[in-house]
């Protein structure tokens, strides 16, 4: 999986275009961005499109309702504002973990340590929260995201500093570093910030005026969402309009380039990873804030994980990642809602995520043979 | 040259026409081959050489046209009807078996049999021994084909063609693999096949080679013949011309500029710059040079003597050991590439593909990097991305890079028109100095002839350029002085006036030759020289 992204680094900005000869004039420059944004979006829509075909023939052979388990799986996210406000609320910690993963793999360090970054963002979040009950709302709310933003930054600069200094693969320190991380705060819930009162390893419930304003109109949505959304096209920005984000792509595409052009290599892979890290330190913040009102031991159901295929099948788009991390939330609560009105398993939804990224594999790998044939013509 | 004999044609084309589809590769062409000749193909990439050589070999079968070997109409219907007809062929790409022997690899498939069934081993080295020694190689049939050099891999390629009594030999581009001795000596070697009586058709775009060995030239482009030529009083921007269709310009700098940079103060310093690798061996050893503004040092030299270590201790991109790098008085010896380049040094590296570009980024994006600021293209800390379209559309333009528009990834470019994108971006800082290496490596004559014209301009706004080429012909052109690679150590610098291809072809080669031929003998591309090193060399070794 992690060699998918040296392969994926179409943004709308470089969009392949076949070289025709329409002249220096071609078409507008509004049809000419239409096409880009089709050119790069039309093959992940038609993968989804197939997988969602493929998997309603499963159903059909596992099911006696099948359009019913269809509709709760999909249309039930969206048939009461609550459900619609678990949906957001499902892909925010997703969205934001998996926009850390574009910063970090277009950088070309495979970050892969997002779920340990959750949860030591997560952890300093509550025990900043708890420690200081006093302050208003806002402020409050403020230092605990920039607990988690320092707390998950620090853990992703650990495999950076050991990347850049002794050439250490940052693979298998971040995914070492999860287990780390979650056994870590593990002992500080069932420690030091245990709630004595409470059944299970979980912390006391934070302040309330830390808790993140809900969305008007929907009650179990929160700003929390707003924040992460905000961040889209924060990301876009600094990925494709600024100098340091094109030499941060350049570093990622082709490091020998990039030194050659005078990008410093070491400086930008500190600063993806760091960035990432910190990330997923917010989804950790935001779920703790907005979601949980206080850490609870393993409470995360793989979300840096999950955020890892979202990534990759955004093909490391922030844009896109907007649109899989809400895909893949719709299909983690669809899920629950099939298998408790119809006789369908919520394994289902482990079926066709299976079968999404298999197709978007198979897409990707297309795509690459036929560059080759393009420059061989060439 | 004496073997212009114009007999009857060994191997007549006429008319031959073949296409892929849509693409037409070749459009009715014609080709005499007359036996006992060496007879050079040229053409620029892509002009439909490698289609014309398949149809002979009877990979492809040509849609209309007519072959006529030894004046008979045939119809090649593959390798082994090519075989049957005496047509042996050595590709670009070797097909041997690096973990079988010579002899092995020379009896492939066809080894010589006992009682039909068993592989007749001793026959079959005793035959192998005779060719190689038939043809002069002093090859051994027992020695496994993953030990040699190169070169001799080629001759084992030729002697397996030659062993089934192939009489028509075609070599295709056989020395875009060798260093410049082993192309000295395989010249030798088509120059004795001639004298045995072989036809040799040698496909190559190497101009130097063509005057070298070759009786006749037959020039292609886009897929029609535009002529054929004796070599003997055949300059080579004739051939060039003919290649590209209209005159080319080749440069040459010695007349200009002798004396002219006497007394200028240096603008790069390299003072014992040494650098080692992993295992402490020295790859650079105790350099010294000094470059004035507007001065074109070029560096010759057989490929892994030192060339790449200096272009990167130069531009900073690795670390040196010992000495000092001094650029316009200030020591940079241990500033960054970045540092380095602010302080007015670009580089053209010698690959690319490697750390020229990024080639899955768009053409603006290479064009822009590192020259974002410095052209004006960030706009309230954001890259505006039409003054960014508009500056890469200058340059294509400016720079006619084919084939491209600002947003088509820089991989999917012809490499001569990646190596535009290379130089447009690197010149568009108005450096102090250049380090240019390789410029011309894989890139068609147009290209190549663009490039060089830049490097020129460029010295003429008063750059410094230290120019790494193991075309010897490229240094001689573009120089003002003329530096030689020895196993990372810089063993002579001489004025070009002075430089000879005999003298520089020695001191590569580490002969301590006394510099015969003198100065002003021989003319920009060399004619003749390349038998007497290649002869030495020899018998040297």
């Amino acid at each position: 999986m992690t060699t998918t992204p040296t392969t994926s680094t179409t943004g709308p900005g470089l969009a392949p275009k076949p070289p025709g000869p329409q002249g220096p004039a071609g078409p507008t420059e509004s049809a000419r961005r239409i096409r880009e944004i089709w050119v790069s979006v039309r093959k992940p829509l038609f993968s989804v499109a197939l997988t969602l075909v493929l998997g309603f023939g499963i159903v059909l052979l596992v099911s006696d309702q099948p359009l019913h388990a269809y509709e709760q799986l999909f249309v039930a996210n969206f048939s009461t504002p609550a459900n619609f406000g678990n949906l957001l609320m499902r892909s925010a910690p997703l969205l934001l973990i998996a926009l850390g993963i574009v910063f970090s793999f277009r950088a070309g360090v495979f970050n892969v340590g997002g779920e340990g970054q959750l949860y030591v963002g997560a952890v300093a979040a509550a025990a900043t929260g708890l420690a200081l009950p006093g302050l208003p709302g806002p402020l409050l709310i403020t230092a605990c995201v920039a607990a988690g933003v320092v707390a998950g930054a620090l853990l992703a600069w650990i495999p950076a500093i050991l990347k850049v200094t002794w050439g250490v693969d940052e693979v298998v320190i971040t995914l070492m570093l999860n287990f780390i991380a979650i056994l870590f705060t593990s002992y500080l819930v069932a420690n030091p910030l245990r709630d004595p009162e409470a059944y299970g390893a979980t912390s006391r419930m934070l302040p309330e005026q830390s808790w993140l304003p809900a969305i008007p109109g929907l009650p179990t949505g929160n700003i929390g969402f707003v924040i992460a959304l905000l961040l889209v096209p924060a990301a876009w920005l600094l990925l494709f309009r600024t100098v340091w984000g094109a030499d941060l792509r350049a570093a990622g595409t082709n490091l020998r380039f990039a030194e050659t052009v005078g990008v410093r290599g070491r400086r930008e892979i500190i600063l993806s990873m760091l960035l990432s890290g910190a990330l997923a330190g917010v989804a950790g913040a935001v779920y703790v804030l907005g979601t949980g009102h206080r850490f609870e031991q393993n409470f995360s159901p793989e979300f840096g994980l999950i955020a890892l295929t979202v990534a990759l099948l955004a093909r490391l788009h922030p844009v896109g990642v907007l649109l899989t991390s809400l895909f893949y939330a719709a299909m983690l609560n669809g899920a629950a809602y099939m298998q408790i009105a119809t006789n369908v398993p919520r394994s289902l939804v482990s079926l066709l995520t299976g079968l999404l990224v298999l197709l978007m594999t198979v897409e990707v790998r297309r795509r690459r043979r036929r560059g080759q044939a393009k420059e061989v013509s060439a | 040259m004496d073997s212009t004999t114009t007999g009857a044609p060994v191997l007549r084309l006429r008319g031959i026409r073949k296409t892929f589809g849509p693409k037409v590769a070749i459009d009715a062409m014609d080709l005499e081959v007359t036996a006992g000749e060496v007879h050079a193909l040229c053409g620029e990439n892509g002009a439909g050489k490698s289609t014309l050589m398949n149809i002979l070999v009877g990979i492809h079968q040509p849609d209309s046209g007519e072959i006529t070997v030894r004046g008979r109409p045939e119809r090649i219907d593959g390798p082994a009807g090519a075989s049957r007809l005496g047509i042996g062929m050595v590709h670009q790409h070797f097909t041997l078996v690096p973990s079988m022997t010579v002899a092995e690899n020379i009896y492939l498939g066809r080894q010589p049999r006992r009682w039909g069934l068993l592989a007749d081993r001793r026959a079959m080295r005793r035959a192998a021994g005779e060719l190689l020694e038939r043809y002069g190689f002093p090859l051994d049939p027992d020695q496994k084909v993953g030990e040699l050099a190169v070169g001799q891999r080629q001759r084992v390629e030729i002697v397996k063609a030659l062993a089934f009594d192939a009489e028509i030999l075609i070599l295709d581009e056989p020395t875009a693999v060798l260093t410049p001795a082993e192309v000295d000596e395989l010249m030798d070697v088509i120059a004795g096949l001639r004298e045995r009586g072989r036809t040799v058709l040698f496909i190559t775009h190497k101009l130097r080679e063509v005057k070298a060995v070759a009786d006749r030239v037959t020039v292609i482009r886009h897929g029609l013949s535009v002529g054929t030529r004796d070599t003997e009083g055949l300059a080579e921007s004739e051939i060039a011309g003919l290649m590209v269709g209209r005159s080319v310009f080749m440069a040459d700098r010695r007349q200009t500029t002798a004396g002219a940079f006497d007394g200028a103060p240096a603008l790069l310093e390299l003072d014992a710059v040494s650098c080692e690798n992993a295992e402490g061996r020295r790859t650079l050893d105790e350099v010294a040079l000094t470059i004035r503004p507007g001065e074109i040092l070029g560096i010759a030299g057989i490929e892994g003597n030192g060339q790449t270590e200096l272009a990167e201790a130069v531009t900073g991109l690795r670390r040196v050991t010992g000495g000092r790098v001094l650029l316009d008085g200030r020591d940079l010896t241990s500033a960054t590439p970045r540092e380095r380049r602010e302080a007015g040094t670009a580089f053209i590296p010698e690959d690319r593909l490697d750390r020229g570009l990024s080639p899955e980024m768009s053409v603006a994006e290479n064009l822009g990097a590192s020259n974002y600021r410095r052209a004006g293209l960030v706009r309230r800390g954001m890259v505006s991305q039409s003054a960014l379209r508009a500056y890469a559309s200058g340059r294509i333009t400016e720079f006619d890079i084919r084939g491209a528009q600002p947003d088509t990834p820089v991989g999917t470019l012809s490499g001569g028109n990646m190596q535009k994108v290379v130089v447009a971006r690197e010149l568009a800082r108005e450096p102090a100095l250049l380090v240019v290496a390789q410029p011309t490596r894989g890139v068609d004559i147009g290209a190549s002839e663009f490039v060089h014209r830049q490097i020129l301009a460029a010295a003429g706004r008063g750059t410094a350029v230290l120019l790494i080429s193991s075309e010897l012909s490229e240094v001689l052109a573009l120089s003002d002085r003329i530096g030689v690679m020895l196993q990372g150590r810089l063993v002579e610098v001489i004025d070009t006036a002075e430089a000879t291809e005999t003298r520089l072809g020695l001191a590569m080669s580490g002969a301590t030759g006394d510099g015969t031929g003198g100065p002003g003998t021989d003319d920009a591309g060399g004619t003749t020289s390349h038998a007497g090193t290649g002869t030495e060399r020899k018998a040297a070794s």
